[in-house]
């Protein structure tokens, strides 16, 4: 069978040369649909979460959530009597240890609070207290300011530190901050305590490094060992509504101590400097901000930080979100997911 | 890194103003190209955008190597043949086209073409049954050979050469009609 068709009939050719580099005008609202089936492609939350802005506001919705269910003034019945009964309680531990009535738990349950501006050997030493203090030699030097409410409101806490890095490929090495709120328990008739975290009636709180206040809760559970459900012991806490440290079930183990510290909420403003060396040409510098916040878990020796902060390398402005993981020591932090948009252009 | 390839990259990254300069920059020819698809307007506004909701989605699949605007066009008539094929109502292709083999489908003598707006031209296009258009398209504007086209339709290659022979009758019917009307009119005055 021959070849019946060419590329040369004339009707092809007629309709090639006109139609060929054809480019009408297209319909106004072609873009506007395509745009929004781009946006909605998939399931809403799957957007959200690849969303970079979607998953910032996401994040600060759910670490919104937790500082408030953490910090939220109790309204129970139990609570209030507690409260009355308990003085205002100042942020600063030792004015109060030999109280009485204050219901506070041993120091060597209680981290000490910093109000000063410290280096954070300083603050190791003086947030110990009588507890093992933290290695020197294992702390970046940082500085803070600590604000802290004492008016028992449960909520207000800043701390601001700061850090530095060598080059854009190091992580700052910055110091987290821990506020942190126990829960109220109440003991029973039998003097008891019932199960749960262990009771602070006052609503002080807390601020203290992280990873030093973990070595403390360790160091409460190997060295001294809670004697809970004994009457005679002399540490017992009255039953008079008054919070003990130990855990009530009686076991004392470092599981049960551990599990008493549900949540920890961090947050901090970290400051960063460095040197950005490139092979034949000068050094430039790079510097930039961040304000960071997060969860951490002790349960699960994790937590999830994300911060949000400026940077600035040559002529060039970043606007950065970031999230990281906190590893096992409470401190350093490995982002795992990082968004960086330009704000400035180049010239 | 030129300009292109830094839109790409930014519409990679799923930047909403990249991916509009992006469209803006391509949508008119490939729109030009929906519409010979196309049997209407509105059709080929649904082909440009389908076309464009693929291209964004397999962008990444884009090596570098050859234009992106032949890469964009490829997607967008493999897009355009997917489409009519599942909102055609009716086969495509009959049995019956393969007898027409036997007829003959000479080019005969060149015409003096009058000249044709490209509109009439392109209705002309979306006249024609959806077989008939698909082919011609891959035929005379894709410069498919009848083989591409027997494999890219899963046809056989009788079937897409009688199909070309009765789109360009009814094309050169259809324009016969039109030069006579203009020539009636021309004499009127």
């Amino acid at each position: 069978m021959t070849e019946h068709i060419n590329h040369t009939d004339p009707v092809d050719q007629l309709f090639r040369q006109a139609l060929t580099d054809y480019a009408p005008t297209t319909p106004s609202g072609a873009w506007m649909k395509i745009n929004t089936r781009l946006g909605k492609g998939g399931n809403w939350y799957m957007n959200l979460l690849r969303n970079p802005y979607g998953l910032s506001v996401l994040s600060a919705v759910v670490i919104g959530i937790t500082a408030w269910l953490i910090f939220m003034p109790s309204d129970s019945p139990e609570d209030k009597a507690a409260s009355k009964l308990a003085p205002k309680t100042t942020l600063v531990d030792s004015a109060r240890s030999d109280s009485s009535d204050s219901h506070i738990p041993s120091e060597t349950n209680k981290p000490q609070l910093s109000t000063e501006t410290k280096t954070g050997a300083e603050k190791a030493n003086s947030a110990s207290g009588n507890l093992s203090p933290v290695s020197e030699a294992s702390k970046p030097v940082s500085h803070s300011i600590t604000a802290v409410d004492r008016q028992n409101t449960g909520r207000q806490s800043v701390k601001v530190e700061s850090g530095s890095a060598d080059d854009k490929q190091t992580v700052p090495q910055s110091f987290p901050v821990t506020v942190f709120k126990e829960e109220k328990k109440t003991a029973d008739n039998n003097g008891n305590n019932p199960p749960g975290p262990v009771s602070d009636s006052s609503g002080m709180l807390s601020v203290a490094p992280v990873e030093q206040f973990r070595d403390t809760t360790k160091k409460i559970n190997f060295d001294n060992p809670p004697t809970s459900n004994n009457p005679a012991d002399p540490e017992r806490i009255p039953a008079n509504g008054s919070a003990s440290p130990e855990p009530p079930d009686g076991s004392g183990t470092p599981e049960s101590m551990n599990q008493n510290k549900k949540l920890f909420f961090n947050f901090g403003l970290n400051g960063n400097y460095g040197k950005v060396l490139q092979k034949g040409r000068s050094a430039k510098d790079w510097y930039g901000t961040e304000l960071t916040t997060g969860v951490w878990l002790p349960g699960i020796t994790g937590g999830l930080s994300t911060g949000i902060g400026l940077q600035k390398f040559k002529d060039e402005g970043s606007f950065v979100f970031e999230y990281q993981t906190v590893d096992t020591t409470g401190i350093r932090m490995d982002t795992t997911w990082y968004f960086q948009d330009s704000i400035l252009t180049s010239r | 890194m030129n300009q292109e390839a830094k839109l790409i990259e930014a519409c990679l990254a799923g930047k909403r103003k990249a991916q509009s300069e992006f469209y803006h920059r391509f949508a008119s020819r490939l729109y030009g190209v929906c519409l010979r698809y196309a049997s209407g307007r509105a059709e080929a506004e649904d082909l440009l955008q389908e076309g464009f909701i693929r291209v964004f989605s397999s962008l990444h699949t884009y090596t570098g190597y050859g234009s992106i605007e032949g890469w964009l066009r490829k997607i967008i008539v493999n897009n355009n043949l997917n489409y009519i094929r599942a909102h055609a109502n009716q086969p495509l292709f009959s049995a019956f086209d393969e007898q027409a083999m036997q007829e003959t489908d000479e080019p005969g003598e060149p015409e003096e073409q009058p000249d044709f707006p490209v509109e009439t031209l392109l209705g002309l296009v979306q006249q024609l049954p959806y077989g008939y258009r698909m082919i011609f398209n891959l035929y005379v504007f894709e410069e498919y050979s009848h083989k591409q086209i027997a494999e890219e339709l899963n046809i056989s290659e009788n079937t897409s050469k009688t199909q070309l022979m009765r789109a360009r009758a009814a094309l050169r019917k259809q324009l016969a009609q039109l030069t006579s009307k203009s020539t009636v009119s021309d004499r009127a005055y």
